[in-house]
């Protein structure tokens, strides 16, 4: 293993848990490479570990956490979870869009009821979001204010960075796409395609930056058990929106695919599709694991 | 012979689990993580990842019952401390039990018969 590979396998871990056992690790990866270990194998597993203990510092997994601790980690599982079903949501209204063209106005009816409930379960899921984390200003601002900028400096720099990048990025496809016509922007230009796929990938990474930002500040506020309850009630909301944003989704899919099948014939759309509904399947069973997890932490359940 | 199950402790684990594993190589004395590597290796026949081993070092760390000794050049070993001792005491009797009762069950001087205990 290449000391770059090395380096970027050690990034994955927390600086804390970096600055205690970092150097002990690369050492014992270094001495199994010259015995002949795996590379790729040794990868997998460090990674795996890092995420292990990138979780069990955020209190999502683990036992060996305060129950504050696990009410938190349940919590912020939640808010992860529910910016995987946005990104999917997103993915899946931008590989719908054209779909009302596709099934005849007499057949639409089901499909129009599923996909309007999919856009009002996802507004309401947002709203209940955006409250979660309103109910945490105060005690953000009371920690910002006694010096606890220093503590969260690193991540805010870097998703303020993806940010910028991701604003530029929506600037130049925005004009760019004003310069193509219709059949271009939908699938016609390979390389519009491609930018547009990368621009999907940095308002994902922007979204996890600030998603990590708000992990990180969920655990340095100390949210009092009144707040946390409150907090376990929103997420427990949220997951049910997630829940009825997964279950319409799959109607709309079943009813659009028995009306109009030629619809899901390309893979420009099946694809797509397929993929934002295991994303929201996933990110709704990881809300309702987050959930069930603060609510234990909690005895609310 | 009627046998009630023993209560499961915060050690409780399979065998092969990483952090028996590692107080298991820690009983016979201080190691740093590539020497428990090999002597895991050695003694149980399993090749532990350096993540896996250093996800369970913390823990078990974190849990105190492995410390760290003076660090030795770029290797830091470990020792087991004494809640550590208890805890594998406690492991290795359960994991002792199990293996009594398959060894009798197996010889058929139990007197259990399929699906219905003794």
């Amino acid at each position: 293993m290449n000391g770059v590979t090395l380096r970027l396998l050690l990034l994955l871990y927390p600086r804390a848990w970096r600055a205690r056992y970092g150097q002990e690790l690369r050492y014992v990866i270094v001495r199994s490479t010259a015995a002949g270990r795996s590379p790729w194998r040794m990868g997998a597993d460090v990674a795996r570990a890092a995420a292990v203990v990138r979780a069990q510092a955020l209190g999502i997994v683990g036992a060996g956490v305060t129950r504050h601790d696990r009410a938190t980690g349940g919590c912020v599982l939640v808010l992860w979870a529910w910016v995987a079903i946005a990104i999917s949501g997103a993915g899946l209204q931008k590989a719908s869009e054209h779909w009302q063209g596709a099934v005849p106005t007499g057949d639409r009816g089901l499909a129009t009821v599923a996909f309007t409930t999919v856009i009002a379960a996802a507004v309401c899921g947002a709203v209940i979001v955006l409250a979660g984390v309103a109910v945490t200003v105060p005690r953000v601002v009371a920690m910002l204010v006694g010096g606890g900028w220093s503590d969260i400096r690193g991540p805010v720099r870097w998703a303020v960075g993806v940010t910028v990048i991701a604003a530029a990025w929506t600037l130049g496809l925005a004009i760019w796409a004003h310069r193509l016509g219709p059949v271009q922007r939908n699938g016609g230009d390979l390389l519009y395609g491609a930018v547009v796929m990368g621009w999907g990938l940095c308002v994902a990474v922007t979204l996890a930056a600030w998603t990590a930002v708000a992990s990180l500040l969920a655990r340095q506020i100390g949210l009092g058990r009144r707040l946390l309850v409150t907090e376990a009630v929103l997420a427990a909301v949220a997951t049910g929106a997630m829940a009825v944003m997964s279950v319409a989704t799959l109607v709309w899919w079943r009813s659009v695919g028995s009306v109009a099948p030629g619809f899901f014939g390309g893979g420009s759309v099946a694809t797509p599709v397929t993929a934002a509904v295991i994303l929201m399947a996933v990110a709704t069973v990881l809300g309702a694991a987050g959930t069930a997890r603060a609510a234990r932490a909690l005895d609310l359940i | 012979m009627s046998q009630s199950p023993p209560s499961r402790t915060a050690s409780s684990g399979r065998p092969n689990d990483p952090p028996i594993l590692i107080l298991t190589s820690l009983a016979s004395g201080p190691r740093h993580g590539y020497a428990l590597l090999q002597d895991i290796e050695a003694f149980a026949g399993v090749q532990l990842g350096p993540g896996t081993l250093y996800g369970a070092i913390g823990r078990l760390e974190q849990r105190g019952l492995i410390e760290a000794v003076a660090e030795h050049g770029r290797t830091r070993p470990y020792r087991l401390t004494a809640a550590g001792s208890r805890v594998l005491e406690a492991a290795l009797l359960e994991m002792r039990t199990i293996v009594d009762v398959g060894t009798r069950r197996l010889s058929g001087s139990d007197g259990a018969v399929a699906g219905v205990p003794a």
